[in-house]
């Protein structure tokens, strides 16, 4: 008689180490979910390799995955006015990415590559917010980005925002 | 921000409020040129003949908050000619690549040229022209005349003062 899914999986960062996870929150990546579910009846006596994230960033990961392992999944294409929504980040998670910019970074690629759609969410939403209300000096110091305009191109932008929408 | 793959920083664009986006594109190119089309992203609309007129006639009907002296939705309206700006950002919006003219080519855009040019037989000098007035009649009633004045639409806020002045003198003479 069948024992069912296994209830933890393990998974192994870029830097061979095993980090054993609850298998729902495990399932939070929808690569993760889809790869178990294709092997539904297969023994998986082996750790899932999750090639392009390192023990760090998995185990920050894990921590969303944990805290929202409760949460209903959202559809793939749910995004209507997501421009208005840009503050719009819950308390738990405004916290959890207090994070170096490098980590967020990595935590948004991370995202990315396993498919969890609510935490790049998040991600996105955050680097948004650190660019809102800023000149365009500010964002360049913030994320170290250099100017590379010409004064005439950079005349010619701010001549065409004149039309840009008011608000 | 250098290691995101572009199709990430797009993301993280859609979420910067539509008022920080003109600020996001003087930053370097590559903002410049992923953050445009969010930027002018109303721009279709007011070439679309229907769409435009419902906008402004959103305002006309606004009792509260439509300025004192307009111009009739139904009238033709202010006749301004078309902004090289604004011909650029259309081209950029519509087709996406350099604007004619802005390299050294030999033929620069106008709003003549602009559909031969685009391939977009739909965008004569006519549409060009009325989406452009229609923007500028817009903004100048949503804003009002002291907010908007170094806006470009200072033509038609101009043609809109005469208006009113009009509207004023028609109702004191009639008094």
């Amino acid at each position: 008689m069948s024992e069912g899914p296994a209830q933890t999986i393990v998974l192994q960062s870029n830097d061979n180490v095993a980090i054993t996870v609850e298998r729902k929150v495990a399932e939070r990546s929808m690569l993760i979910k889809n790869m178990l579910e294709d092997l539904a009846g297969s023994e998986l006596d082996s750790a899932i390799p999750i090639p392009n994230v390192n023990e760090s960033v998995l185990k920050k990961v894990i921590e969303w995955c944990e805290h929202h392992k409760n949460d209903p999944q959202t559809a793939a294409d749910d995004d209507s006015d997501s421009r208005k929504k840009t503050t719009d980040i819950e308390e738990w998670d405004q916290k959890f990415m207090q994070v170096d910019q490098e980590m967020l970074f990595e935590i948004i690629l991370a995202s990315n590559y396993l498919d969890i759609k609510p935490l790049l969410d998040v991600g996105c939403k955050t680097v948004a917010n650190m660019i809102k209300g800023k000149s365009p000096e500010e964002i360049r110091k913030t994320f170290n980005i250099t100017n590379d305009f010409t004064p005439e191109e950079e005349e010619q932008i701010r001549r065409e925002n004149e039309w840009a929408e008011d608000r | 921000m250098d290691d995101l793959p572009t199709e990430l920083v797009v993301q993280i664009i859609s979420y910067v409020p539509k008022t920080s986006l003109p600020q996001l594109r003087l930053v370097s190119r590559l903002f410049n040129n992923l953050s445009i089309v969010y930027v002018f992203s109303h721009i279709p609309q007011w070439l679309d003949y229907e769409a435009s007129h419902r906008l402004v006639l959103t305002i006309a009907h606004d009792a509260y908050n439509r300025p004192a002296a307009m111009w009739s939705p139904w009238a033709t309206a202010p006749d301004e000619p078309c902004d090289n700006i604004f011909l650029g950002i259309v081209w950029k919006v519509l087709v996406g690549t350099n604007v004619p003219g802005s390299n050294r080519e030999v033929v620069a855009l106008t709003a003549w040229n602009f559909a031969a040019l685009s391939g977009r037989e739909d965008m004569d000098e006519k549409r060009l022209r009325t989406g452009q007035n229609r923007f500028w009649m817009h903004r100048s009633y949503a804003k009002g005349i002291e907010e908007v004045s170094t806006k470009p639409c200072i033509g038609v806020v101009k043609s809109v003062e005469m208006v009113g002045m009009l509207e004023v003198d028609c109702m004191d003479s009639g008094s």
